[in-house]
């Protein structure tokens, strides 16, 4: 009898940590919906779709739909997002993330507990996360970004691709096509275009502005042509 | 013109300054947000004293935000501490960025506040918040780029090569067509964009600088300096629009139907130490997007040209233009891989030596070729008819003049990082003229090469 009680105490330990990754711990709540202006579609890992409204938990590896222009989602992320349960001065959120108009998010992995980590598929994101927590990684079809302790905008689309804003704080962006990651520092931007790398859309200026010779030519008779010498 | 460098430098300068201490400034976003959605918490949940302090956290780290100081007016009254709820609410009412719940509601809370102060009975409801509009990609305030480069031009004159001119000043001097030359230019674009933070419509302000030093000709040495205000609405995936008077700036976004700039300003051009000519110009880019993946643009531009007569400058080329252009683009799968095919008609009023009217067909190829390099190819076919006998300079007895410019370029970009860029270009034209300097001389056609590499840099 007490072997079987020790396996199943055994299995409950290793249940918690190793478990987590599992349907069981989709649930697994990482923040609140504190505003919602539909229409906002939540796809829960394993379960079916459902209409978000204000005060809906947010569970780790929930995906989300913004359709129409005035949709609106703000979610406060408590500490449970980084697993990092310590409080600084009291406080039980660690960040807040708004997103605006149609979009396509997933909040958090599933399958990695404790690794605080978006996905942003399309459209316009505003987070603020306090310094001193655990960095989010902040995924997109064209980059992935280590946020850390900063207030950042994201704007994502498939003909422009990832645009980037800096309002407080530091962001490296590492544009997946390759090449060295890029700091990006408050009051800076970026877009990393679709396979391309961080950069800065600019119009070529050109080199040909006149158009007709300058030359008066009224006293050219004074010598006649001849060839180049 | 050295004045005005100096003074854009100047200004250059300063505006460098200001987005770090706009930076710095900026430092309590994320805790104020944070204290923000505290005291929401608390609030919800009933805890007031607790809502007040959190939302006084706030209000103390963004004193010119109206939502903390909304919320934090609501739990005062919550408290029974209608004074100050009506203070804080009256100062949200007040702040830099409005309160982001109905106006309305805010009034009317306002009101309950004060009634409630002068002893009456209240009930608070919590409102629901309404997010504010604010422009995810906001840009700044500014943008400024600085452009270097290097040229050879091997008929900075625009001269047959078959021909020789008198150089102008003293000295007597000869120039032949077909006489090349180096040349340096520095080019300073500023842009101010008051309302960034707004999604649309986009408002700016911009003033660009150019200037070329050739090492021969120095008559040669083109200077211009361009202001215009530029309204924009819509949005396009480059993030930008070009318009006859340069570019202006849009919201990026890709699901915009329809964008538009409107521009007005004008330009002063100095060639060597004199006066060339001065514009006032207005124009209007309409941006029609079908597909995701196309878009059609109109261009209707207009600009008054005047020529001071100076040495090089011709009185007679005096007048208006009246431009109008269209053409299709094509993404292939992002902004930077596009074409764009176009033609564009420009009715020219002018003496009647050069009134004319041309036609272009143009187009354009920008394609990635490595993660940090692209290639841009340009064609241009152009035709110019002038409307007048006189325009046969030399024969107003001829036939009127008719040319033709051909005009190929391609260019080489390396993104050396985000905001460094290292340009390397060709450009090939070649014009035909059925008008000749008479006895036996060529005509005004010519041909030209210009090589050049330089570099752009975003500040």
């Amino acid at each position: 009898m007490r072997p079987a009680i020790l396996a199943l105490l055994a299995i409950g330990l290793l249940g918690g940590p190793l478990g987590m990754g599992s349907a069981g711990a989709a649930a697994e709540e990482i923040g609140i919906a504190t505003l919602v202006k539909p229409q906002v579609q939540a796809f829960p890992p394993g379960e079916p779709s459902r209409d978000l409204v204000t005060r809906n938990p947010i569970e780790r590896g929930l995906k989300v739909k913004l359709v129409g222009r005035e949709a609106f989602l703000k979610i406060d992320f408590t500490r449970a997002f980084g697993c990092k349960q310590q409080t600084l001065d009291g406080r039980r959120v660690s960040g807040v993330l708004k997103i605006l108009g149609p979009s396509d998010a997933e909040l958090g992995d599933a399958a990695r507990s404790c690794a605080p980590k978006v996905r942003f598929s399309l459209g316009k994101f505003l987070l603020a996360l306090l310094p001193g927590e655990p960095p989010i990684d902040v995924d997109t079809p064209e980059t992935v970004s280590g946020v850390k302790g900063t207030y950042v905008r994201f704007l994502i689309d498939p003909l422009v691709g990832t645009f980037v804003a800096v309002d407080e704080g530091v962001v490296t962006v590492q544009a997946k096509a390759g090449g060295d990651p890029v700091e990006v520092e408050a009051g800076q931007w970026v877009v990393v275009p679709p396979g391309g790398l961080p950069t800065r859309p600019a119009s070529l200026s050109s080199l040909e502005e006149l158009e007709d010779s300058p030359l008066q030519l009224r006293d050219f008779t004074t010598e006649r042509p001849g060839p180049p010498q | 013109m050295r004045r005005t460098l100096l003074s854009l430098l100047l200004l250059l300068g300063f505006v460098s300054l200001a987005p770090g201490s706009w930076a710095a400034s900026a430092a309590w976003r994320a805790e104020s947000e944070v204290d923000l959605a505290e005291g929401l918490s608390a609030l919800d949940a009933g805890d007031n004293a607790a809502a007040v302090d959190w939302l006084g956290k706030a209000v103390a780290l963004a004193p010119d935000e109206g939502t903390p100081r909304y919320w934090r007016g609501l739990a005062l009254l919550r408290l029974g501490r209608a004074r100050e709820a009506a203070a804080e609410i009256e100062a949200s009412l007040a702040a830099h960025q409005p309160p982001e719940v109905d106006r309305e509601r805010a009034l009317a809370d306002l009101a309950a506040a004060r009634k409630a102060s002068e002893g009456a009975a209240v009930t608070v409801e919590l409102p629901e918040g309404q997010p504010a509009e604010r422009a995810v990609d906001d840009r700044g305030l500014w943008d400024r780029t600085v452009g270097l480069s290097a040229a050879g031009d091997s008929n900075p004159n625009l001269l047959s090569n078959d021909l020789r001119v008198p150089a102008p000043g003293p000295g007597g001097k000869v120039v032949r067509g077909g006489d090349s030359d180096g040349l340096g230019r520095v080019e300073l674009r500023l842009g101010i964009y008051p309302f960034h933070t707004r999604e649309e419509p986009n408002l700016g302000v911009t003033l660009e600088t150019r200037r070329a030093f050739h090492f021969d000709f120095g008559y040669l040495d083109l200077g211009l300096v361009r202001g215009a205000v530029q309204l924009a609405f819509g949005s396009n995936p480059q993030g930008y629009l070009d318009g006859p008077l340069g570019s202006g700036r849009v919201p990026f976004g890709g699901s915009s139907r329809f964008a538009a700039l409107f521009q007005a300003g004008g330009a002063v051009y100095r060639l060597g130490s004199e006066p060339y000519f001065h514009t006032v110009e207005g124009a209007a880019v309409l941006s029609l997007r079908e597909t995701p993946a196309t878009s059609t643009r109109f261009d209707l531009g207009y600009a008054d040209r005047r020529f001071s007569g100076g040495l090089l400058s011709d009185p007679r080329r005096s007048g208006q233009d009246l431009s109008l252009g269209v053409s299709q683009l094509f993404y292939f799968g992002g902004w930077n891989r596009s074409l764009r095919l176009g033609a564009r008609g420009v009715d020219r009023r002018a003496g009647p030596e050069f009134s004319a009217s041309f036609l272009e067909g143009n187009g354009e190829l920008v394609w990635p070729v490595g993660l940090r390099w692209s290639v841009v190819l340009e064609g241009r076919a152009r035709e110019d008819h002038y409307d007048r006998r006189e325009s046969n300079l030399f024969n107003p007895a001829g036939s009127r003049r008719h040319d033709t410019t051909l005009q190929t370029a391609a260019a080489i970009v390396w993104a050396a990082t985000d905001r460094l860029r290292w340009t390397v270009r060709g450009a090939y034209t070649r014009r035909r003229s059925n008008v000749d300097l008479g006895d036996g001389l060529p005509d005004l056609g010519y041909r030209r090469l210009g090589i050049s590499a330089g570099l752009s840099w975003e500040l």
